[in-house]
């Protein structure tokens, strides 16, 4: 197998931030990032709940 | 606008291009040039990431699209935050594991060199012809706005973004990512509050909603489920989330924002930062729209809001007719300035009857002021076939020009400005990165030489401006700028992430069947598009389901062909 050309210009990162152990470091905040994925998909439900609120202004 | 407006203008563009060249001094290899190095923190990513988004078709289509459609064009970009999650545990991980330069490069690893190729030409070919809408919008917009020469304009803004793009890569567009959109956001803001403050006294926020929501501006969802209905909430959720799966995930510019990012978690935070604002953002940006709608509820607007069409039929021959025009418009707004003020009287009393009949009339002269709008259109049509009826892209720059003090007026077109440069350096950048990755050093075999290399990158991304100038120059007359590119984006999209997600999931399915595949599906796409009225938010879905249904399908008949071949 050829080697690829452009491995020849990988390098490491010089500031590489710090990671878990075998995994990727934890979230900054909420502890694990499902519990963060979940925050996300809340505040979706709550925009789209306050946008049928708007829809609904005023009739 | 005056001197002090023309300071402030200048002096931010002066400003953003020597804080990039400044801040992307250093490279030494590809890593540093295409990547910064992979050295950004969250926030950086973030920021970089949602620029790159928000181009200044942004902020001009979007509150002219509030001004005229209300909230409903928010549904948009409910799929958004579902793709940012999607994309956090999938893509993230696996680009940063193999350390790849580009989305692109993952393909010939899983299927061979024919594929990577085929998805790095379908994105160059659809971002080197966005990258040129993505200057010539703004371009066409504020050279009507300041009476310069479209042309000149497109090099003006295409120059701009060369000098920092050119000399500094990824590091320069990440830097002046941040300063730019902290200063859009900032003047979005001002404009906000400063539109707020020009409504009628007595007219506040509470006040200026509940009009807006009587005349149908408040729109924000809708949950009827109509296939050929643009922006609706299912439209949204579903056509929306594959085409921001397809962007986020596939498309260059925004995977060499967030393969920034100095690791996995920085980079998946960058994107659910992104999750988090950006339709919170965008309603805010339909909003100030709408505000501008309500003001202009009080305040007569002009007939039409680009004013060199205007100015053309004034002084045409069409000038008799344009003048009974323009007095049907005027009894017509300030008929609908009365009934407004009568509605809200009504309002403020709690009469229910008088509430009902001052919005009965407060309808009647919107009908009446549409009426006459269309005429104009007509009207502009009869005069010259190709002018330009829509007028949704000059409505925030004319309120702008006409209703804010000197100096915020002078922030808002260097905001306009960065907003373009934001966007069209990403994509420089990125056409660079696939041109040098994918194509130069596949072909031209060398090895590595750092300083080479960024040579290369750098005239890939001053060749890839020539080519977006070019393009700027011969576009004109596309509607709704950014519905233009959203459409554009949407022939390509689906077909790409079809590969992307063959390759992630179906690990059976070989190169030849993912190949055949794309090319039937690309053509199926543009067949809907040609020949349907189908929404074009669906395309993404059609070409990306096309792409796996049908690489399913061949997979038994050429992955044997290719097994006996071997």
């Amino acid at each position: 197998m050829t080697r690829d050309p452009l491995e020849e210009d990988r390098v490491e990162p010089r500031s590489a931030g710090p990671a878990a152990p075998g995994g990727v470091e934890p979230p900054p905040v909420l502890g694990t990032w499902p519990r963060l994925y979940a925050l996300v998909l809340a505040v979706l439900a709550l925009v789209i709940a306050f946008c049928f609120w708007l829809s609904r202004l005023g009739s | 606008m005056s001197a002090l407006d023309w300071t402030v203008l200048f002096g931010a563009l002066a400003c953003f291009v020597a804080y990039g060249v400044w801040r992307g001094r250093g490279e030494r290899d590809l890593t540093d040039f295409l990547l910064a190095g992979r050295s950004m923190r969250w926030p950086m990513v973030a920021l970089s990431v949602m620029a790159t988004q928000a181009s200044a078709i942004t902020f001009l289509s979007t509150p002219g699209q509030g001004y005229a459609d209300g909230l409903r064009f928010v549904q948009f970009y409910f799929g958004l935050p579902l793709a940012m999650v999607v994309l956090c545990i999938t893509a993230i991980p696996l680009y940063h594991r193999l350390r790849v330069f580009t989305a692109y490069e993952f393909l010939e690893r899983r299927f061979g060199p024919g594929t990577r190729t085929l998805a790095a030409t379908l994105f160059l070919i659809q971002r080197g012809l966005a990258a040129g809408l993505t200057i010539y919008a703004p371009a066409l917009v504020l050279s009507v706005i300041l009476g310069w020469d479209v042309r000149w304009t497109c090099v003006l803004l295409g120059g701009l973004v060369v000098l920092y793009t050119t000399s500094g890569g990824s590091k320069a567009v990440s830097h002046t990512h941040v300063l730019q959109f902290s200063i859009i956001m900032a003047t979005m803001v001002v404009a906000f509050g400063m539109i707020l403050a020009a409504l009628p006294a007595g007219v506040g926020m509470g006040d200026a909603a509940w009009l807006a929501a009587r005349l149908g501006r408040m729109n924000a969802l809708q949950l009827h489920f109509d296939p050929n209905d643009r922006y609706n909430l299912w439209s949204g959720l579903i056509g929306g989330f594959f085409l921001q799966l397809s962007y986020f995930g596939t498309d260059q510019s925004q995977v060499g924002r967030y393969l920034t990012g100095r690791s996995v978690a920085q980079s998946r935070l960058g994107l659910i930062f992104n999750g988090l604002v950006k339709v919170p953002m965008q309603l805010g940006i339909l909003s100030l729209g709408v505000l501008v709608f309500v003001f202009y509820l009080f305040v007569a607007p002009p007939l039409f809001f680009n004013p060199a069409e205007s100015a053309r039929l004034a002084s045409g021959p069409g000038a008799a007719a344009w003048q009974t025009l323009e007095n049907r418009h005027h009894a017509a707004a300030a008929s609908r300035a009365v009934h407004a003020r009568e509605l809200l009287a009504a309002r403020h009393r709690g009469a229910a009857a008088a509430e009902e009949a001052a919005t009965q009339a407060l309808r009647e002269d919107q009908r009446a002021l549409g009426e006459v709008r269309q005429s104009a259109t007509q009207l502009i049509r009869a005069h010259d076939p190709g002018g330009q009826t829509s007028d949704t892209n000059y409505v925030f720059l004319v309120f702008v020009l006409g209703h804010l003090p000197v100096g915020l007026i002078g922030l808002v077109f260097a905001a306009v400005f960065a907003a373009s440069m934001n966007s069209t350096s990403a994509e420089l950048n990125a056409l660079a990165s696939t041109t040098v990755v994918d194509v130069v050093k596949r072909l031209w075999k060398r090895g590595a030489d750092g300083r080479r290399d960024v040579w290369i990158s750098r005239l890939a991304t001053l060749g890839w401006a020539a080519v977006a100038v070019g393009f700027a120059e011969t576009c004109s007359r596309l509607g709704s700028l950014i519905e233009a590119v959203n459409i554009l984006g949407s022939l390509f999209y689906g077909t790409i992430l079809g590969i992307f997600l063959v390759a992630f999931y179906l690990p059976r399915v070989g190169g030849s069947a993912v190949f055949t595949a794309a090319l039937i599906a690309e053509a199926a796409v543009i067949a809907c598009f040609r020949f349907s009225g189908l929404s074009f938010l669906w395309y993404n879905l059609i070409g990306c389901a096309l792409v796996v249904l049908l690489g399913l399908a061949l997979e038994p008949v050429l992955g044997r062909r290719r097994a006996a071949a071997a």
